[in-house]
């Protein structure tokens, strides 16, 4: 019962007095226990997407449902893992006591101790180590830990390998979908690349920008699990192509209508 | 045409950037709100000390209200303004003789690399230290007249223009540094058109914060010493218990303050860039 | 280890062999008579230490109080202003505003009005001094209080943190290297006050002890009640930089630019 369904939903900002449309009109709906990518052009609105699952802003128009209840009840319940782009662990915890934060603020007894969460990411025998002495990916991996040491029924990940390098970046996807498959939960991901959207998710949702809207969904019926292996299959290739050609039709489309451009 | 990849590319717009017309306008809108809150602050502190001076009934000769102090003020202005000119004097002559000093010594520094590495510990060290202790020394020294209130503002000021200039010289990239040495400049040339113009912005905020605390210093300098300033004015009138003088002579010093201050800033804001 | 040991000694060195130097000249220059009066040999300085330790002890004591009460009010002052400037945003401009003017006012120009209500004794003191380092201390704490980055605030938003564990677990912890480095400017500042204070007018203290001497034209005295203050103002300094350097190692947190 913790799809995320999103209805109509709008979101403008005011910039020094002037409205800015990030999002306009978005419908999209993530079932229980699947996993979306959406993919777009650079401020297209996706964090502003997740920010609004997460509760962090309120839509302007529109309604947004985790589980059926607002996000505000979601988040409340810490019912929400939320993966920033920067790993945003704190610097003065150590590994184990960054992974017990939500635990601290939560205030109650999770099934999974943090050190099994630091097992998971393969992290054992840094249980003590400061955020300082990692490698950028490892600092991920404490924060893809710490974002599911509560078992949240929601994961949102906002392009969290943006950072890393391209081998890295593959091994910490082979990774996560291992974690998300052991832990059952609806998860989001965020990201600029089109193999990673198409090798994560059951469904790709790519978004136009300038307002950010839904320009079209590419579902992906590869078997799970996958393997790095899956992407040299012509399949895994026609998927992207799919996506790249939403992706870049939409673009033609919107020089042809300038009246679509920022206002 | 731009090509459809391009959309995904963030290209900043020059446009954007602010004109120095707009610029101009937002120094100006922020200067009359820092001078309009100054303003209603200070009619807040004077509506209080009124205020208060009329509540508690305190008599003339314990604390003067703001319209006595304005009356003394009237009355003897000749006697604050000379008293204030004789200050700013010392103040002025000390802070040209600091910055001599300071530059002079900034420029040996750095063209000596061991007398840097032995002497700059201790000035840095020193600038932790409230150097405006030593002004019963100098008064000691100098005596009873501006030669101390001059030897005050100049130890007092030359520690942060020293430390700031020098930061400056070293502030040259070293990338900066490889692009003259390719060009095969002159030591000269170096100092010149990078280390100067790199330097400049460090040796304001150094002149600022000696400019500020010089007036303090002055004051300080005299009074102790007796030499006729408006530090020295204040402590007088104290002394034979003129307290409308006194506090017309507190104002008239704190006005200066303030506005030396602001000028500092404000000259640090726009020769900095 | 060994290499960094060598590196210490040699930025040690320069700095105490140009020290030592400066000695040796003051006291051959001293022992020709080359100096005024005014210029006391560093080896009378020292002697005068032992010969008026005792006086300068009984001294001292009322001036480290009057240090130490004028910082923690001035700290107490600084954390309630910039606490209201930092979640009262309209509030900040004020509050920044009432620092710079007690920041630029001349201490000397309003100590006389304080001494006709307050009088010349201890209250005084702790008051001057308390202003006299009041603004760094503002400037560290305001800053500090908006030293949070903004995704770790998130982070907390997410996660449905009360107030009190983000100021607890968040705020505090990042404020804290900025307001070590406000009090490692305003502790010499806090001396600084006392002693000013002390020269208007006290029956104990350093800086009274210094106008005494000066009177009665002792350079050795003035010049030893001096070093005192700057080893007062430097004891604080250190204090401070000692605990931020503390911190700073255990938190894995840089220093805070000043
Ligand atoms: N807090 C905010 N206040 C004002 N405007 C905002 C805010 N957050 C986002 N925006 C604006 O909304 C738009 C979408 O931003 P968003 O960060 O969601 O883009 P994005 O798709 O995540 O981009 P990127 O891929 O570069 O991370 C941008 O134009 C941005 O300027
Ligand atoms: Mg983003």
């Amino acid at each position: 019962m913790t799809g995320i369904d999103i209805r109509g939903v709008t979101k403008r900002f005011d910039l020094d007095g002037r409205s800015l449309t990030a999002l306009d009109s978005i419908d999209l709906s993530v079932p229980e226990g699947s996993f979306a990518a959406l993919i777009g052009p650079s401020g297209c609105g996706k964090s502003t997407l997740l920010r609004l699952i997460a509760d962090v802003f309120a839509p302007s128009e529109g309604a947004i449902a985790v589980g059926g209840r607002p996000p505000k009840a979601a988040r409340l319940n810490h019912e929400i893992g939320f993966v920033f782009q920067a790993a945003t662990l704190l610097p003065w915890r150590t590994v184990r006591e960054n992974v017990a934060l939500p635990i601290e603020i939560a205030g109650v007894t999770p099934r999974r101790s943090p050190e099994a969460l630091i097992r998971l990411v393969g992290l054992q025998g840094f249980e003590d180590a400061k955020p300082a002495q990692l490698s950028g990916g490892m600092q991920q991996r404490v924060a893809i830990a710490r974002a599911l040491v509560l078992e949240p029924k929601v994961l949102l990940m906002d392009e969290p390998f943006g950072a890393l390098d391209e081998i890295t970046r593959q091994r910490m996807n082979v990774e996560l979908l291992r974690i998300w498959r052991e832990s059952g939960t609806t998860a989001i991901l965020v990201t600029h690349t089109i193999s990673e959207a198409v090798f994560m998710a059951d469904r790709v949702h790519v978004l136009s920008a300038n307002p950010g809207r839904v320009a079209g969904v590419v579902d992906v019926d590869l078997p799970r699990p996958r393997s790095i292996d899956l992407m040299k299959s012509p399949r895994f290739n026609a998927l992207e192509n799919s996506v790249r050609q939403v992706l870049f039709d939409d673009d033609t489309e919107a020089e042809s209508t300038p009246e679509r451009a920022h206002g | 045409m731009t090509s459809p990849v391009d959309t995904t590319v963030d290209t900043p717009d020059w446009r954007a950037l602010p004109t120095r017309g707009q610029r101009a306008e937002a120094r100006l809108a922020a200067f009359w709100r820092f001078i309009s809150r100054v303003a209603l602050g200070v009619g807040i502190l004077v509506a209080l000390w009124g205020g208060a001076i009329a509540l508690f009934d305190v008599p003339i000769f314990v604390a003067p209200g703001p319209l006595d102090t304005w009356q003394a003020f009237v009355e003897q202005g000749d006697r604050l303004f000379g008293a204030l000119g004789f200050t700013l004097t010392g103040v002025a002559i000390g802070l040209a003789l600091a910055v001599a000093i300071a530059l002079s010594l900034g420029v040996i520094f750095t063209l000596s690399a061991p007398a840097s590495r032995a002497f700059m510990p201790l000035v840095i060290g020193l600038r932790t230290v409230p150097v405006l202790a030593v002004a019963p020394l100098l008064i000691m020294i100098f005596g009873r007249g501006q030669g101390t209130t001059v030897a005050t503002v100049v130890i007092v000021g030359f520690f942060p223009i020293m430390v700031n200039a020098m930061r400056g010289f070293r502030s040259v990239s070293p990338t900066v540094h490889e692009l003259f040495h390719v060009a095969g400049a002159t030591w000269w040339q170096l100092l010149i058109k990078a280390r100067i113009p790199f330097a400049l912005p460090f040796f304001f905020t150094g002149l600022r914060v000696a400019t500020t605390s010089a007036l303090l210093s002055a004051m300080l300098a005299e009074w102790l010493s007796g030499a006729p300033g408006i530090g020295r004015l204040i402590y007088d009138a104290l002394g034979y218990r003129d307290m409308p003088l006194m506090f017309a002579a507190v104002a008239l010093s704190m006005a200066t303050a303030f506005t030396i201050f602001g000028l500092a800033t404000a000259l640090e804001r726009r020769l900095a860039r | 280890m060994a290499e960094r040991l060598r590196d210490r000694v040699s930025a040690v060195w320069p700095p105490t062999a140009a020290l030592l130097g400066l000695f040796a000249l003051l006291e051959i220059a001293v022992a020709l008579g080359w100096t005024p009066i005014t210029i006391p040999a560093p080896s009378a300085v020292a002697m005068e230490f032992g010969q008026s330790g005792a006086d300068l002890a009984y001294h001292i004591v009322p001036s480290i109080t009057a240090t130490v009460a004028g910082l923690a009010i001035a700290a107490t002052l600084a954390a309630t202003l910039a606490g209201i400037g930092a979640s009262w945003r309209r509030a900040n401009g004020p509050v920044m505003t009432f620092g710079v003017l007690v920041d630029s006012t001349p201490l000397i120009a309003v100590a006389p009005i304080l001494i006709v209500f307050v009088g010349g004794g201890m209250t005084l003191h702790i008051i001057v001094s308390a202003t006299a380092c009041f603004f760094p201390l503002l400037i560290g704490m305001s800053r500090g209080f908006r030293a949070v980055e903004a995704t770790a605030d998130e982070l907390f938003h997410v996660l449905a943190a009360s107030r009190w564990q983000r100021l607890v677990k968040l705020a505090l912890p990042s404020a804290l290297p900025y307001i070590f480095s406000g009090f490692k400017i305003a502790a010499p500042l806090a001396v600084l006050g006392t002693l000013i204070a002390e020269w208007m007018g006290a029956e104990r203290g350093v800086g009274i002890m210094m106008i005494y001497a000066m009177f009665s034209f002792n350079a050795p005295q003035v010049w030893m009640t001096i070093v005192a203050v700057c080893l007062m103002a430097i004891g604080g300094y250190g204090a401070f930089a000692l605990l931020e350097r503390a911190y700073l190692r255990w938190a894995g947190l840089e220093e805070a630019p000043t």
